[in-house]
């Protein structure tokens, strides 16, 4: 189900309110909010539920039993089984077929014979599979940590994996951060911030049907007809998906942190306007932050971080992008792309402290971050390496100027979009609190006006993940 | 950057609040106001009565629009029989399989049938059992079920998924549907958003309104935009059509299916069980898909294929008829692509549905087969308007035109000569026309496959018999059209001969 189709804007949300609101503080709220987050979650495929529920229940009880274990092996050992569980779980819908694709080769050269990787062809990747997984993990660890004390009510813990706004597509919530305030909506503590939630999912609203949408199919045009070897289509293929991916997930971003304030409930900005970033490393400061203080927190801190000499501080970022980049799939141009990413990274690092980088004026590293970045938005893009090749090749002019196949208009839709990217305040600095009156109307109308108005929806990008 | 919540409630203005409430009193005032007024008009100007019904197909989008309760059709008249003709692309691309059928049923038995086409590209099984369920409220006396393997399943889903939600609804149908139906066709957004269709014109009709300022717009845009579309504004008509995720090229697996073959046959025991407790007979068939002209990379699971046969088989057992067409249709007459057939593919498909209408005996005084088959082959030179329609607005602008053509037709061969004369035999685009046409050519040149023998129903040899005239008449025709062009426009026969795999699959290729 899409937050931004009529079905739940006008039906699914008022009666989980209505239900919320009327039903009594305590164990009934924490029902309400079970059975519409699965309502919403079971969309076309009520079986992944048992999924969800099955690795919710696994998580839970293992947490316990870290907490519970007297030994520090013991301890390690529950986190083992569940971190072997949620990876088991990603790696077997998300990466099966990679993965046996590749080792079917070698079984074959040792006389094994192993399933034909067409068999995972049929299976469907959950929705929301690494974002929950994720989240499961990152409970785990805490509470191995000692971080985090376990959640000892088992239907809070599965309202914390499954808390309807963020559960599709994040932002993946850590405990410490969400539980309590979802102790306090069902204990009715909460202050419902209407004005800033409509504003938000209005917001939400217009950048998915708007911009987004508006954007893809001008990319996905020039990426049917292959027409994107010229350096002008090439930058609008690279830009034009640069902003179709940033404003879908950012607009997904925007409705689940509304519909969180509709509960009192506030959740985790994920973008602080990325691409007016002076540099790579404050771009992922910027883009995604649950997933980037993710990687940090659970992987490239743990591997060392930047305490073990500047060699090994690069193989850990590098080591940490790469895994970032499969996070998002199992292709190996996602790979490329977080290898890319880390490389960026990695040479700012050792570079960020010279004289060089600090004469550069802030315009100069916004251009050559929000360039390099869309470089790699192509390879995340495409999944095919002749095409990644033309786009690459035509964004240097290898194949002429311009082979007029992008309209002024479409062209000038792009441009439009980027400027008011680069130009105007990020929706959480323009209003901290909720929008002034004439902008929160504009923004309804206009969300309205565009339901209205546009006859199929695509759906959020990031559901894919 | 943090933000707290503090920030987020620290500024409750009270005058900002009143005037946010008031803001918003005044939208939705605005919004019943444009649903009382604009949403009615819209409901009004797009409800479309069936009022000339003999044969055409028609917009059924908008009669599942419709929640008027009533049926779409005018009452039936005394002694008409309703056959309800349900179908894929396979209808609606191509040679129009129900024109022709409606056609001749009409020189055989004027005025005694009405045939209600509500085919569907892509349609899945779940789609043709809601659609088949209009059949008792459109007082439907047979329905002539056509599915092919696959039929490219579920991938049109998104672009269909308002009406077919609005279909679960209907009265009769929501408490009729069996359990096994709404589980393995469950999908709470689709539900939902039928609700709100429910109550709401301006959602239901929501195309229609942007059709309203679109048009305009794009006409007054169009200085600056010249002939490239403007996908910002113009709604890419194309995205309803096209897969999600782009062309797959393994189209004949099951892997887009949600539940995968047995979910889609399972489907269709539902219709067939809801069919028959309304008391409607049934012919059915499997249609014909020509593999050799199979899209690049995708491999033909042949065991799924033949348990697929076997399976519907098995299911249309209690049926009027059923044909599995594979067997006993000449694919050959199938268009560049391997499911929709050809202006002479339809017109034998059709052919074959009224044969098959007079042999099953629900036909009470069919005329008998030889004055039928006689009546059937005259159908070739008589050119309805459709068609004479269908040939002036092909399109030359690039070398897609012809290709669900038969040059074998006299009217297409001339138009494609005198098109190519047109422009000019050297030129690209005359080269870009004709390659289309070649594809097929050199396809039937090289082997032109005989017609099939295996085919249960012969109708008394009738069957057979056209089909032979077909192809004969074919493949001469087609020596003749190539005789013609190497004549006419100095085209070297290597062109027609060389290496035709090759062009082949280029094209397929490239669709």
């Amino acid at each position: 189900m899409l937050f931004q189709s009529t079905g739940f804007l006008f039906i699914l949300l008022p009666l989980f309110l209505v239900s919320l609101r009327l039903a009594p503080a305590g164990i009934s709220r924490n029902l309400v909010i079970f059975f519409f987050s699965y309502l919403f979650y079971s969309g076309n495929e009520p079986i992944f539920l048992v999924l969800l529920l099955l690795s919710s229940t696994v998580d839970f009880f293992t947490a316990l039993q870290i907490d519970r274990a007297g030994t520090p092996l013991g301890r390690r050992g529950w986190l083992i089984v569940t971190l072997c569980l949620n990876l088991g779980l990603l790696g077997f819908f998300k990466y099966g077929m990679m993965i046996l694709s590749k080792l079917t080769p070698l079984a074959d050269g040792i006389g094994l014979t192993l399933p034909d990787p067409d068999f995972f062809k049929a299976i469907v990747l959950p929705p929301g599979i690494s974002f929950y997984t994720f989240q499961s993990m990152a409970y785990s660890i805490d509470v191995y940590r000692r971080h985090v004390q376990p959640e000892r009510s088992y239907l809070s813990f599965i309202n914390y994996l499954a808390y309807l706004p963020q559960l599709i597509a994040g932002p993946i919530e850590r405990y410490s951060h969400l539980s309590s305030q979802l102790h306090d909506l069902v204990n009715g503590k909460t202050i419902p911030n209407w004005s800033a939630g409509l504003d938000r999912i209005a917001l939400g609203v217009i950048q998915k049907l708007l911009i987004a949408d508006n954007c893809g199919l001008i990319v996905n045009a020039l990426a049917g007809q292959g027409k994107f070897d010229s350096f002008v289509t090439s930058w609008a293929f690279a830009f034009g998906f640069g902003l179709q991916i940033y404003f879908d997930f950012a607009a997904y971003t925007h409705i689940a942190i509304g519909l969180g304030l509709l509960m009192g409930v506030n959740l985790t900005e994920n973008f602080l306007s990325p691409y007016k970033a002076p540099n790579i490393q404050e771009f992922w400061r910027r883009w995604h932050l649950s997933l980037s203080t993710w990687f940090k927190d659970y992987l490239y801190f743990p591997l060392g971080g930047n305490r073990k000499g500047r060699f090994r501080t690069v193989f850990n970022l590098l080591l940490t992008f790469l895994l970032c980049g499969l996070w998002h799939g199992a292709g190996w141009n996602f790979i490329l792309w977080g290898g890319l990413h880390g490389t960026m990274v990695g040479i700012y690092y050792l570079i960020r402290d010279s004289n060089l980088v600090a004469r550069i004026p802030q315009v100069v590293g916004v251009t050559i971050t929000l360039c390099a970045v869309h470089i790699g938005w192509v390879l995340f893009r495409l999944h095919d390496s002749e095409k990644i090749l033309v786009v690459l090749k035509g964004m240097v002019g290898w194949y002429g100027l311009n082979n007029g196949v992008l309209s002024i208009i479409d062209g000038g839709f792009l441009v439009l979009v980027m400027m008011g990217t680069l130009l105007l305040p990020n929706a959480s600095e323009r209003w901290p609190g909720s929008a002034g009156w004439w902008e929160s109307t504009l923004l309804m109308g206009l969300a309205l006006a565009t339901l209205c108005n546009i006859p199929n929806i695509a759906q959020f990008i990031y559901f894919q993940f | 950057m943090e933000i707290s919540l503090a920030d987020r409630f620290g500024r409750r203005d009270r005058a900002q609040e009143r005037l946010r409430l008031a803001g918003g009193l005044i939208l939705l005032a605005l919004l019943i106001l444009l649903e009382v007024t604009l949403g009615n008009w819209l409901e009004r100007e797009n409800r479309r009565p069936i009022d000339s019904m003999t044969v055409e197909s028609f917009d059924l989008e908008h009669v599942l629009k419709d929640h008027s309760g009533q049926s779409p059709l005018p009452p039936k008249p005394a002694g008409v029989r309703r056959i309800l003709y349900l179908s894929n692309s396979h209808a609606t691309t191509g040679g129009y399989v129900s024109k022709h059928f409606r056609r001749m049923l009409d020189v055989v038995a004027p005025g005694r049938f009405q045939i209600i086409d509500v085919s569907t590209p892509g349609v899945v099984a779940s789609s043709i059992l809601q659609r088949a369920m209009l059949a008792k409220e459109m007082e439907v006396d047979l329905v002539v079920l056509q599915v092919a393997y696959i039929s490219f399943s579920d991938r049109f889903k998104l672009a269909q998924q308002d009406s077919l939600a609005e279909h679960f609804f209907r009265p009769g149908i929501f408490e009729s549907l069996p359990w096994g139906f709404w589980w393995r066709n469950y999908d709470i957004g689709m539900f939902a958003d039928h609700l709100v269709h429910r109550f709401s014109r301006l959602a239901r009709y929501r195309n229609e309104l942007r059709t309203l300022w679109e048009a305009p717009l794009i006409a007054w845009l169009k200085p600056f935009t010249g002939s490239t579309p403007s996908r910002i504004i113009e709604v890419d008509k194309q995205r309803l059509m096209t897969m999600p995720l782009g062309f797959d090229p393994t189209i004949f697996d099951w892997s887009l299916y949600p539940l995968g073959r047995n979910g889609h046959l399972a489907d269709m025991r539902d219709l067939l069980a809801i069919l028959s407790r309304m008391d409607i007979p049934v012919i059915g068939s499997n249609l014909p898909i020509d593999f050799a002209k199979q899209y690049t990379n995708a491999r033909l699971n042949v065991e799924d294929f033949s348990r697929y046969q076997e399976e519907m088989r098995r299911i249309f057992s209690s049926t009027l008829r059923y044909s599995d067409y594979q067997k006993c249709f000449p694919v050959d007459f199938t268009t560049y692509d391997p499911l929709h057939p050809t202006w002479t593919g339809a017109r034998l498909h059709a052919a074959h549905l009224v044969l098959l209408l007079a042999e099953s005996g629900w036909w009470k005084d069919a005329p008998d087969m030889n004055h039928l088959k006689q009546a059937l082959l005259m159908q070739e030179s008589a050119v309805p308007d459709f068609y004479r329609q269908a040939l002036e607005n092909i399109d030359t602008s690039n070398g897609r035109g012809y290709r669900r053509y038969d040059v074998t037709d006299a009217h297409v061969a001339s138009h494609l000569l005198g098109q190519l004369e047109k422009e000019g035999w050297n030129s690209p685009r005359a080269y870009r026309l004709l390659d289309q046409t070649l594809l097929r050519l050199n396809f039937w040149i090289r082997e032109p496959a005989p017609p099939p023998k295996d085919c249960p129903a012969h109708f008394q040899g009738v069957w057979p018999e056209i089909l032979h005239e077909e192809f004969v008449k074919h493949v001469e025709r087609l020596a003749y059209f190539r005789a013609r062009l190497e004549k006419m426009a100095k085209v070297p026969s290597t062109i027609l001969s060389a290496n035709p795999k090759s062009r082949l699959d280029w094209s397929i290729h490239r669709p």
